[in-house]
């Protein structure tokens, strides 16, 4: 199983993995992207009332190459009232 | 077992008997390798295990995937006293690094309860924190956020292993990736990387490699709202 380092950067500051974890694929990856963008965002939520879109999970290969981004606004759907 | 009457003399005077009587209970001893699970779930149990070198959890698996450790434990511990009674346990118990452990025969410590009242009170005493550590768990996953959560985590780590010696200078070894600390505190990897940033941010404690760093005890206690009632540090004799 692949290796990758999935590192954090939104308006709180930058959170470099150094431990990196393996997972099936690529696609393992972003989904564990998408789940912590979720946590991360609750978490927040429920701590300061504000939901900050402006983030992205940065995934990196076992080399250090920066190989896919997940955005924020991509882990969440809002619905606003009309 | 110098480990565990270590454990015990931090809160009880142990007599030399005792001692004598304790050294006595393990028939033998095993280890077992980082990630190799100890008990599984519902195994019928003969023996109760006393973690001697590394570090365990226990925890539940659920059927979605994710993983909930409910308590870690540190050498000295019982990790299982409760299945004398209980007979199988409703979690498993993995080793988190490599481990060491002695197994005591379930009819030796009936013959303990028969011979040695005393030391089925401190005994039972040991199953008593194990619940309570285990409200302050539930406590911390209820209502402490991320942060404080993570905080309290290594405070109460701080302590229970300052109790057998293995805090040298703030630092102590705990060998959790980053999924296993998220798996204590109900986080993902990603999200305990995180928390760690923002707790090494505010120069109170860091975890690097499997070790952690105190840097100021006091500062990290108040964070983590840490009161260590629940650990029974100077209980009354028994």
């Amino acid at each position: 199983m692949p290796k990758f380092f999935l590192h954090v950067a939104n308006s709180a500051g930058f959170a470099q993995d150094r431990e990196g974890a393996d997972y099936a694929d690529l696609d393992g990856a972003r989904r564990e992207a998408v789940r912590s963008i979720r946590s991360i965002l609750a978490e927040e939520l429920k701590q300061g009332g504000t939901v900050d879109l402006r983030g992205r999970v940065e995934i990196a290969d076992e080399g250090g190459m920066l190989i896919a981004s997940v955005e924020f606004p991509s882990a969440v759907r809002v619905v606003e009232p009309e | 077992m110098d480990i565990h009457l270590k454990r015990l003399r931090a809160r009880f005077e142990i007599s030399a008997e005792e001692e004598a009587f304790i050294r006595a209970l393990p028939d033998r001893t095993e280890t077992y390798r980082a990630d190799q699970t100890a008990v599984r779930t519902g195994q019928p149990l003969t023996h109760s295990t006393v973690l001697l070198e590394g570090v365990m959890a226990r925890h539940r698996d659920l059927s979605s995937g994710t993983r909930q450790v409910t308590e870690i434990h540190v050498p000295g511990d019982f990790t299982d006293l409760h299945g004398f009674t209980l007979k199988r346990l409703d979690h498993d118990v993995v080793a988190l690094s490599a481990c060491k452990v002695a197994l005591i025969p379930h009819e030796r410590l009936w013959r303990m309860m028969e011979e040695q009242p005393r030391l089925t009170r401190i005994y039972w005493f040991g199953t008593n924190l194990d619940a309570a550590v285990h409200r302050e768990w539930v406590v911390s996953m209820g209502r402490r956020q991320g942060m404080a959560r993570m905080a309290h985590l290594f405070c109460e780590m701080y302590i229970r292993l300052g109790l057998v010696g293995l805090v040298d200078g703030g630092r102590y070894e705990l060998p959790l990736s980053q999924l296993e600390l998220g798996e204590c505190l109900g986080m993902t990897a990603v999200h305990a990387n995180r928390t760690l940033q923002q707790l090494r941010d505010s120069g109170t404690v860091e975890f690097r490699e499997g070790t952690v760093s105190v840097c100021d005890f006091q500062a990290l206690a108040d964070i983590a709202d840490f009161r260590p009632d629940y650990l029974y540090l100077k209980p009354p004799p028994l």
